[in-house]
């Protein structure tokens, strides 16, 4: 093997390690068929239950403020029960509660009454005033119920009211719409009954002069307009050049 | 006189003023008393027991006879002390979850009908500390001498709760005597 040909072995060599690290550039990995054009709708999925579930977790506000209080009642609640269960006498055998006993009894010596006040006689009035005060409810409500009836009666008289003017229209523009037409077909219907020897004999009976002039201009004016439709402008070009 | 008349007597339109008379006077100085240990100002109590009356005479007809009607009447009287002092508590710009009642405790000191000793006034500023639910059941126990099935009725709570809450009242109150002593 000669020089040269070292040279070019060396040159395919190198051709295909380059084509080999090309390919090592690309990742090994594949993906489903369509993975990408499907991918942003999935993500976007997932946010959203991520948002759902979030939001399903809300708590109501100032929750934890009274947590510890509820708690508290929920704890010594299940204590009350357990040792009723157990059969215990809670004021003889429980301290905490023989205590408490103690405590409110020795209150209500102390303190047996709230201290609160109300105006001299008080008491004796509030009967009457609380009569007073369902009393006034009661006309309120029965002079809201009487104008309620009167508005009824006069929303009805008012509504027939209304019926009857939108009749008296709607019979106002028959009527008119009637004439008119009836009038309009009265003159064409004696119009029509007329035949036309009485017509020819009447204009001849009551022809003037000037009505020749009218009938030859309009007569004129119409069959030149005839005429002017009959012929194509060719025809007018050919006569043109004819004659001119 | 019974309950089960007066109802009787207020289903008969003839004698239903009479029965009406009869109920207020049976149960007005009982309603009002626990009315006024909720929102503690006088003239707030007596706005709201005419209001509760006149809401019983609306309703009376509709009673059931098979709950007792002072508890039905305690049911009333609790709900709408409780839509009034929410009311405040938003005129206050006080939030809804603050729980007590210590905004109310300008009014029993500056209230011309306080006339308490030194103990009493302690009792309603302890009283003013509770969450309103205690302070509730507290009252009611405590003033009232009513049963926890009772307050249960009223309150639409059960009997172990109820328990709790006035065992965990007595707690906090008997802590504020021990540290305003």
């Amino acid at each position: 093997m000669n020089r040269k040909d070292n040279k070019s072995n060396h040159n395919d060599d190198l051709k295909g390690i380059h084509d080999v690290s090309i390919n090592l550039m690309d990742t090994p990995f594949i993906v489903p068929e369509s993975y990408f054009d499907t991918l942003p709708a999935r993500i976007q999925r997932r946010i959203n239950i991520i948002e759902d579930t979030a939001s399903s977790f809300a708590l109501p506000e100032g929750y934890f403020d009274s947590l510890s209080e509820r708690i508290q009642t929920r704890v010594t609640e299940s204590e009350l029960e357990n040792a009723e269960e157990q059969n215990e006498d809670l004021a003889v055998n429980d301290y905490s509660f023989i205590k408490e006993i103690s405590f409110i009894n020795e209150l209500k010596d102390k303190v047996p009454t709230t201290g609160f006040e109300t105006p001299s006689n008080y008491f004796e009035n509030l009967t009457e005033k609380i009569e007073e005060s369902v009393k006034e409810q009661r006309n309120d409500n029965e002079s809201a119920v009487s104008i309620n009836l009167h508005k009824e009666r006069k929303l009805k008289k008012l509504t027939w009211m209304g019926y009857a003017a939108a009749a008296c229209i709607a019979i106002s523009i028959g009527a008119y719409a009637f004439f008119q037409l009836n009038s309009v077909n009265s003159f064409q219907k004696k119009l029509h009954n007329i035949s036309e020897n009485e017509i020819v004999s009447y204009l001849e009976y009551y022809t003037e002069p000037g009505d020749a002039t009218t009938i030859l201009e309009t007569e004129f004016e119409g069959a030149v307009q005839t005429n002017k439709a009959n012929f194509s402008e060719e025809d007018i070009e050919a006569y043109l050049d004819y004659s001119i | 006189m019974e309950d089960s008349i007066i109802i009787e007597k207020f289903s008969n339109e003839k004698t239903r003023n009479e029965a009406f008379n009869l109920l207020l006077k049976k149960y007005q100085q009982r309603i009002y008393w626990h009315v006024r240990r909720l929102v503690v100002d006088h003239d707030d109590a007596d706005d709201l027991i005419q209001d509760i009356f006149v809401k019983v005479w609306k309703n009376l007809s509709n009673f059931r006879a098979d709950a007792q009607l002072y508890t039905w009447l305690y049911r009333i009287a609790t709900n709408e002390c409780i839509t009034f002092l929410n009311k405040k508590k938003q005129y206050q710009n006080i939030s809804l979850n603050d729980d007590s009642s210590s905004y109310l405790a300008e009014t029993l000191t500056t209230s011309s009908y306080f006339n308490g000793n030194q103990a009493q006034l302690k009792l309603q500023q302890a009283l003013l500390t509770l969450p309103e639910k205690q302070r509730l059941v507290f009252n009611m126990k405590y003033f009232d001498d009513l049963k926890y099935e009772e307050i249960s009725d009223i309150l639409g709570t059960s009997v172990g709760a109820l328990k709790a809450s006035y065992h965990l009242a007595v707690k906090k109150i008997e802590q504020f005597f021990n540290e305003h002593d």
